[in-house]
């Protein structure tokens, strides 16, 4: 039994394989939830997109239990998911100032976009959302905030691009410059990599972002993919 | 663009509760464009849902480089106005 064998369409192994690991890694612990927390949050996410009628119940409500999550994270996991237009500074530091830290939010904020991208995958397919997986383990997280994160203009602290960034910023962008999109949520240097891994697997990498004659396995041309990605970021109204 | 308005149904079916909008969103890419074409417009449905909810929850700016090349069309699309245009536009 594969993750998509219900799907109608074709899903190549490799997209496959990316979502199982996706899966997978709500539960898993983090750098700065437990993996009763990630779950929790995932959770918490579906439950805020099913009452909105943008997806289908999976039994959410039990995984959300699982964790007792202070009330600024079940508001951010909630926002994130269905409200994101929504969000600035002022919420962001309202967060924080209710005790969730900055890490923490981070990490929070990529896992629901994360585990957004997997199940609009799944609507636009005409399959239900996959199966959230129990937590996986009792690891403690690590709560290491990168000693090369700096205040670059963004809500919340990020690693810079190399030179600055030093050689965590290489391991994660390589030596050239890296966009803001590549940056924001690298306070969690584990949740930036798998957005990164995300976006260069299904979309384009970065070498090839403003190539627009780069080659590629994608059924529709790439002013096609341009033309949906526009069309989902103006009703997400996201400026970037 | 070919096949332009059945892409922008769909994209935006995606971001709804009409399930049978969608539905036949979708049918119609899957009759004029292919099957195939179905799982690449979700893929890119749901990398930018991702993408946009991070760019908004984070606060980044656009891009230093491309504020000024799309002024023009920000202004005549109406994209200045999104909320989260503060995180560049200030």
């Amino acid at each position: 039994m594969t993750l998509y064998a219900d799907s109608r369409y074709p899903v190549s192994p490799t997209i496959e394989a990316l979502h199982v690991d996706e899966m997978q890694s709500y539960a898993r612990s983090g750098t700065w939830g437990t993996a009763a927390q990630r779950t929790a949050i995932a959770a918490t996410a579906r439950i805020a997109q099913c009452e909105q009628g943008l997806q289908e119940s999976v039994d959410a409500g039990k995984l959300a239990a699982q964790a007792k999550l202070p009330d600024a994270a079940v508001r951010l996991a909630r926002a994130v998911a269905v409200d994101s237009q929504n969000i600035d500074r002022q919420f962001c530091q309202d967060i924080q100032a209710q005790g969730v830290s900055e890490g923490a939010y981070v990490e929070i904020v990529a896992l629901v976009s994360r585990l957004s991208n997997i199940d609009v995958f799944a609507r636009g397919l005409g399959i239900p959302p996959r199966k959230l997986l129990e937590p996986a383990n009792e690891a403690l997280p690590s709560f290491e905030r990168p000693a090369e994160a700096v205040d670059e203009g963004f809500f919340t602290a990020s690693v810079p691009s190399a030179p600055a960034g030093g050689a965590l910023a290489e391991s994660l962008y390589g030596k050239e410059p890296a966009g803001n999109i590549f940056r924001a949520v690298s306070l969690v240097p584990d949740e930036a990599r798998r957005v990164m891994s995300l976006v260069s697997q299904q979309y384009f990498g970065a070498e090839h972002l403003l190539d627009f004659h780069a080659a590629s396995d994608h059924a529709l041309s790439r002013a096609q993919i341009e033309l949906v990605a526009t069309k989902v970021s103006e009703q997400n109204l996201c400026f970037y | 663009m070919e096949h332009g308005c059945e892409l922008v149904r769909f994209a935006g079916a995606l971001m709804k509760p009409d399930t049978a909008e969608l539905a036949a969103a979708r049918d119609a890419i899957a009759e004029r464009l292919g099957p195939e074409a179905v799982t690449t417009a979700s893929i890119i449905g749901g990398n930018f849902s991702m993408l946009d909810r991070v760019a908004n929850a984070i606060g980044i700016s656009v891009d230093a480089m491309v504020v000024q090349p799309t002024a023009d069309f920000r202004e005549a699309l109406g994209i200045n106005t999104f909320p989260s245009a503060v995180n560049t536009l200030g």
